[in-house]
């Protein structure tokens, strides 16, 4: 078998088209439909141009503070997943890892509930700045602890047995699920109601401000994630051999958790949980390819903003008007994939992978 | 050169290593030989900078190793392992130029790629350069990560030696394999170049070897060329097993065979 002819530069401007033509697509589609015509106006002002094409102005407003916010949010949290998948992968060496198993995403969606239920009013009343911060904040250091438990527990020796860790993860998942749960029932109603939603994951709350927060969590993340992904290949060889490469493992380990928690707890406490797609799309980009690091962040960069945009398509369309959590579409079509991938790789006449 | 200046090692209360001294000098091909357990893979991992928790010294050219030396020493010493664990699909070049990470910061220049195609072209896997790595035979495999420890140290440095250690490279290869690749390693240990391989087979070791160091449970017994150090006399300390050297006319060294 040989790898792709495709160089990684083909491979980015690809992606790169297939993302400008879903993002027009999905602008298009929802409950109210967005003509192209209105699309292309509405960018057309809202990059500073006048024309004298009249714009219906709940169309336009439905464009820009609506769908439009949506639209970035979840390509960069799509984005945000997938190269938290490639990054974890990459640290556990082993392709079936995802943030949602090994605890980072439901640690996060607990410490988003805890401030959610408790802490949100109280905060809020000290300084308002502190108010907005503090969701984030707090998914992220619960994403961290969870994470942190699953890498430390699941490793011995500085190898990672992958059935420990997934039952590493899965209790971890279930003690944050278990609190999520309890902050649910003690919730007054209204809040339980959008801890629920959130568990599911959805997009319908998307807007400007979590819009910046966001993308700039997931930009720092990413170009700091190009910084490692030298790093990150030697690590494929093992723990020693990237030793013997001058790469200070320790360090890169923790660092490259901080980052993945950064990315996956940020998205999470605005978004809610959203599971697979930081396990699909570089095994995608793996098989198209190569499990070099460097492509993998990039064309995860991409072919996650794609492949969230057209989940979150799929689940405002296929129960139009009303819309389906994304967490259930993601969950749907991502879980077959994983078994899939768990089957073949432990396969009889498949060696080594396992115990990676 | 290469000090190894009274190192001991334990694990517990269990002692690895106690006391050993040796030396290893460029142009040489040196092995360590011993019993299994005898602390030889030990020794390669405190001299190549992994295992930090030793007494006394590893001293390189005149310099005690220090824990933060990592990235310098990556530039002028390079180990290759027994079996790699990498499971990931890669193209063969892309292993390969791994080697040369230590001396580029992003992006290899065209030097770094000139020297993944020499070392592909010396270990003649250069055809092989597209393939991703795990439909390889084992013994390709093997070919590739040697390409790849070889290009990390391609260049000897202005100052100084430059280091090879191979850990029992050679477990799992078959004969011509074997023999091809000894004789690789035996022409690279030219000057300001030492090679140290940990080794199983003692006839390869009295073909090959221009010094051996020979591990019992942690300690030296001895150090010197093969004819000095693999006799059945010291066979018999190591082994606890009776074995004659015998000679060929046609073969200019020793056959060492067990005897029981």
């Amino acid at each position: 078998m040989q790898t792709s002819r495709l160089t990684f530069t083909a491979i980015y401007i690809v992606l790169g088209i297939v993302l400008l033509a879903t993002v027009v697509l999905s602008i298009h589609a929802g409950a109210v439909d967005v003509s192209y015509r209105e699309i292309f106006l509405s960018f057309y002002k809202a990059l500073g141009f006048h024309s004298s094409a009249k714009l219906d102005p709940v169309q336009e407003g439905l464009f820009m503070q609506i769908r439009l916010p949506r639209i970035l949010l979840c390509m960069i949290v799509g984005a945000g997943l997938s190269v938290s998948g490639a990054l974890m992968q990459a640290l556990f060496r082993n392709p079936i890892v995802e943030p949602g198993l090994i605890g980072t995403s439901s640690g996060a969606a607990f410490g988003a509930a805890l401030v959610f239920v408790v802490g949100k009013s109280f905060v809020s009343q000290l300084s308002p700045l502190l108010g907005t911060l503090i969701l984030p904040a707090s998914a992220f250091v619960f994403g961290l602890i969870a994470t942190l438990f699953v890498y430390k527990l699941s490793s011995s020796f500085g190898k990672v047995s992958v059935a420990t860790m997934i039952l590493v993860g899965i209790a971890i998942n279930a003690i944050a699920a278990g609190g999520t749960g309890f902050l649910s029932y003690i919730a007054r109603d209204p809040q339980a109601r959008s801890i629920t939603f959130w568990s599911l994951g959805t997009f319908s709350g998307a807007d400007w401000p979590s819009v910046y927060l966001v993308f700039t969590a997931t930009l720092i993340s990413v170009l700091a994630a190009l910084r490692y992904s030298k790093a990150l290949n030697a690590l494929l060889l093992g723990e020693e051999e990237a030793g013997y490469l001058g790469v200070d493992t320790e360090k890169l380990k923790i660092r490259i958790i901080v980052l993945n928690t950064l990315m996956v707890a940020i998205g999470t406490s605005v978004v809610g949980v959203i599971g697979f797609v930081g396990l699909i799309v570089p095994h995608l980009l793996r098989m198209v390819k190569s499990s070099d690091n460097r492509f993998l962040i990039i064309g995860s960069s991409l072919l996650g903003a794609i492949i969230m945009n057209a989940a979150d398509m799929v689940s405002r369309v296929l129960l139009a008007p009303a819309e389906l959590p994304i967490g259930i579409v993601t969950a749907m079509v991502g879980a077959p994939v994983f078994l899939y991938i768990l089957r073949r790789q432990s396969g009889p006449d498949k060696k080594g992978g396992f115990y990676a | 050169m290469l000090e190894v200046n009274r190192v001991g090692y334990q694990i517990g209360s269990h002692k690895i290593l106690e006391d050993v001294s040796a030396s290893f000098l460029p142009g040489k091909l040196s092995m360590i030989i011993g019993p299994n357990g005898s602390g030889k893979s030990s020794l390669l991992k405190i001299m190549s900078n992994e295992i930090h928790a030793y007494t006394g010294s590893i001293v390189y050219e005149g310099k005690e190793l220090a824990i933060k030396d990592t990235v310098r020493l990556a530039k002028i010493r390079a180990v290759l392992s027994q079996h790699s664990e990498l499971s990931f699909p890669l193209s063969v070049e892309e292993v390969v130029l791994m080697g040369r990470y230590p001396h580029f910061t992003f992006k290899p220049d065209a030097h770094d790629l000139l020297i993944v195609k020499q070392v592909m072209d010396k270990m003649e896997i250069r055809h092989l350069s597209e393939r991703n790595y795990l439909t390889l035979s084992g013994g390709e495999k093997q070919k590739t990560h040697f390409a790849r420890v070889l290009a990390q140290i391609w260049e000897v440095p202005e100052k100084g030696c430059r280091y090879l250690f191979l850990d029992e490279p050679i477990a799992f290869m078959d004969l011509n394999f074997q023999h091809e690749f000894l004789r690789i390693a035996r022409s690279f240990a030219g000057s300001n170049t030492v090679v140290v391989a940990v080794i199983h087979d003692l006839n390869l070791a009295i073909q090959y070897a221009d010094t051996v160091l020979a591990l019992n449970k942690g300690r030296v017994i001895v150090q010197g060329p093969p004819e000095e150090v693999i006799t059945p006399v010291i066979i018999k300390e190591m082994y606890q097993i009776e074995s004659k050297l015998l000679r060929h006319m046609d073969v200019p060294f020793s056959i060492l065979v067990a005897n029981r």
